[in-house]
């Protein structure tokens, strides 16, 4: 079950996930970061009990497409157990590469 | 006796190592696999990984992985360039269809009883030597985030007679019992210990019902894939 609540302030959304994150409804989520205009969109996961490598992956996903519009896409508050989980992919590695590097055009 | 997990298991014996793996797809197809592959007389390389995703989306492009695997290590090539072929060529491809797979690597050479690990986001393998038990740390981005591979160096252990090396990927010890709690790699670790002794498909029997005991054979929503390595005697 994913709960996603929507907070919407100036220049900035915020996505507060809770529940569990996996293939089977990642569409949920990524619709939702989808249908997102502001330049910066929060995604908070501190309510979030799990997460699978497909969440990982879209995440990340999302923040490329949002990095390619020149958007932001920040995910926040990842409770210790999805952080561990997310360090052995090297996840945060790819994100500060998006932060740090030039976008990628055509891919 | 052994346990039967029919085309989904897989044991060798070479260049002094018993092997024995064995994936369990969540759904009709996975995305885990494992590969023992033989180098020569005197070396092995084992291979286990975890590409994104269920079903038949994960199972080509684990197919697809695995054709560029078998086509780089046929050449004398180290870990670190047989990763760096998987991300220049099957990682880009995951790449682009917003996909990505994790992977670990070991090679042995009987010359110097000598492991060399390697990582693009697999969890680390773990070690049992004598009573120590110790988990290599290697690190690096799973294939498919980025352009080429980032990472740590290989790291190398020497293995003595009896020594034993186990691999998995996360949906074993994320498999979960009834009441939801994580089977965990403090019961693996603790189980592998206390069976040490015993041959590399026989433990791998004792883990896998124990994992079965634990989740009382309810279905699970990853992949489980173990394999297990042990020095003969």
């Amino acid at each position: 079950m994913l709960q996603i609540r929507v907070n919407k302030e100036r220049g900035k959304t915020t996505l507060v996930v809770a529940g569990e994150l996996d293939y089977s409804n990642i569409a949920q989520l990524q619709e939702e970061i989808e249908r997102q205009e502001a330049p910066r969109v929060e995604v908070n996961l501190k309510d979030l009990q799990f997460m699978d490598s497909s969440g990982a992956g879209m995440l990340l996903h999302q923040a490329r497409l949002l990095r390619s519009q020149n958007r932001i896409l920040e995910i926040t508050h990842i409770p210790a157990n999805i952080s561990h989980d997310l360090e052995i992919i090297g996840f945060f590695r790819v994100l500060e590469t998006l932060q740090g590097a030039p976008q990628r055009g055509g891919e | 006796m052994s346990l039967d997990t029919g085309d989904r298991g897989r044991r060798i014996i070479h260049a002094g190592i018993q092997g024995a793996g064995c994936s369990i797809p969540a759904d009709l197809e996975g995305g885990d696999f494992f590969a023992f592959i033989p180098r020569g007389e005197d070396g092995l390389i084992v291979a286990i990984g975890d590409v994104m995703g269920k079903g038949m989306r994960a199972a080509g492009q684990r197919k697809d992985l695995c054709t560029v695997l078998y086509s780089c290590t046929g050449k004398d090539l180290s870990l670190l360039e047989i990763v760096n072929q998987l991300a220049a060529t099957a990682g880009k491809r995951l790449y682009r269809a917003g996909s990505f797979a994790t992977l670990g690597l070991i090679s042995y050479e009987r010359q110097h009883n000598c492991i060399t690990c390697l990582s693009a986001g697999h969890p680390s393998p773990v070690i049992f030597s004598g009573q120590n038990i110790y988990m290599p740390r290697v690190r690096g981005v799973a294939l498919g985030f980025l352009d080429e591979y980032q990472g740590t160096g290989p790291e190398q252990f020497i293995l003595s007679r009896g020594d034993v090396v186990v691999m998995y990927t996360d949906g074993l010890i994320e498999a979960r019992n009834a009441g939801g709690q994580h089977y965990g790699l403090n019961r693996l670790t603790g189980i592998v210990a206390a069976n040490a002794g015993l041959d590399a498909g026989d433990l791998q029997d004792v883990i896998l019902r124990d994992l079965f005991t634990f989740t009382g054979c309810k279905q699970q929503r990853d992949d489980v894939t173990l394999v297990i390595l042990k020095r003969d005697q």
